[in-house]
């Protein structure tokens, strides 16, 4: 069973662009781009990672992945709640970790 | 009256002669061409799986430099090694894949030698016909199974029939009834590895390719943003040079590339396994030439590009 890398590959996306745009803070452009090379640290790792089928882990990494990329492309959602985003942004890095303490 | 006689004696002569040449290596142009393209797009691969580990190298570097309170470490301060520290793709699991590929060139070049002999030899077994390494190559991904490569396991069963393949290519009189059923025979295991090659340049390369494009885009634009003011107008004009570079770099064109050429070459072997199936008339060789001439353009490109990425 594997990670949903197609949506995570999304969500770092979108860190680095919103990292690159002026209707941001620069704080918040800084902390995007903080989330999404963590992310990225993370999509190495996960890439090469296999976990067991039906993994409850992975099914609740798999559903936060995809709640924060819907959210990231509603590009003025997160212009308006960009703390909020940050902060998920920062959960799902918590959960991923999580999941890659028990990757095989 | 006997020299108009004489030249059509003489043009019938050389339409036959032609004829015969063409239905006599009906497959030497094809096969050889196939073969000269299979051997190029493992060696542009081979290229570009070589630079993956180095562009990972880069990023890391990047990232150092962008960031002053950053060390270059071999081991970071979580215990996890750096690029520097150990590569990003394991070097066995390229090796193995590159070997895969190899294995579809050295069926090319049987296919080419096939077609170039007109009382071609027996092939001699598989093991001493590959060599050690391919020869044993599904135990090399047997090997790879369980060190952090999930697909190796989905390899061993294609290279250990295609390795089978090559045993049973032994040759009898008709050179063509012999290319037909290798190439048959061979068709569904060169698929099949191809489709694996394929399957992980999509889901694990080129995912990281496009991550590693857009991280060090937005690096070298935050470094820019958080430095510019204290830049004299030539470094500026540097940095810009650079974030210009990384623009580039993450064109889709770029990070697809790779997937393209084993794309093509799997529609290519297609083109040629149908041109085994059909009566090898002139608009039987159509389609296959269409297919080879993409091939050859995406070789092109994707050679261009990591030619310009390693500069």
């Amino acid at each position: 069973m594997n990670v949903d890398t197609a949506a995570l590959l999304e969500t770092i996306n979108s860190c680095f662009e919103f990292s690159m745009d002026g209707r941001l803070t620069e704080p918040a452009r800084d902390e995007f781009l903080a989330r999404g090379k963590r992310l990225r640290r993370q999509q190495v790792e996960l890439l090469a990672a296999e976990f067991e089928k039906g993994n409850a882990a992975v099914l609740d990494a798999n559903a936060r992945i995809l709640a924060v990329n819907v959210t990231l492309q509603e590009k003025q959602e997160v212009l308006e709640r960009t703390a909020d985003v940050l902060t998920n942004l920062a959960g799902l890095a918590k959960s991923l970790d999580g999941l890659l303490n028990i990757a095989a | 009256m006997t020299q108009p006689l004489l030249r059509r004696g003489l043009a019938l002569g050389l339409a036959l002669a032609f004829l015969t040449a063409c239905s006599v290596n009906r497959y030497r142009t094809p096969v050889g061409a196939f073969r000269d393209r299979v051997q190029q797009s493992t060696a542009v691969l081979a290229d570009y799986y070589a630079s993956r580990n180095a562009h990972e190298i880069d990023l890391y570097l990047t990232e150092v430099a962008a960031d002053p309170d950053l060390e270059v470490l071999l081991t970071g301060p979580d215990g996890k090694p750096t690029p520097i520290g150990k590569p990003t793709f394991s070097p066995a699991a390229i090796r193995a894949r590159l070997d895969a590929l190899d294995l579809i060139g050295v069926y090319a070049t049987r296919l080419a030698s096939l077609a170039n002999s007109e009382a071609p030899a027996n092939f001699h077994d598989a093991a001493s016909l590959l060599g050690q390494n391919l020869g044993t190559l599904d135990k090399t991904f047997q090997s790879l199974q369980g060190q952090k490569d999930p697909t190796a396991n989905q390899y061993i069963g294609p290279v250990a029939n295609l390795i089978g393949a090559f045993g049973a290519m032994v040759l009898e009189s008709k050179r063509d009834a012999a290319l037909t059923k290798a190439i048959q025979q061979a068709a569904p295991e060169v698929n099949k590895i191809l489709a694996l090659v394929k399957n992980d340049l999509d889901t694990v390369f080129q995912p990281l390719a496009v991550t590693g494009a857009n991280q060090r885009l937005a690096t070298l634009t935050t470094a820019y943003r958080q430095d510019r003011r204290k830049l004299t107008y030539e470094q500026r004009k540097a940095r810009l040079v650079e974030i210009k570079d990384a623009v580039r770099a993450r064109s889709s064109d770029l990070t697809s590339a790779p997937s393209s050429v084993v794309a093509s070459l799997g529609a290519a072997h297609d083109a040629l396994l149908r041109l085994a199936q059909s009566k090898r008339r002139p608009a039987d060789f159509s389609e296959f030439t269409s297919s080879m001439e993409i091939w050859t353009s995406r070789i092109t490109y994707l050679s261009g590009q990591v030619r310009t990425l390693a500069n």
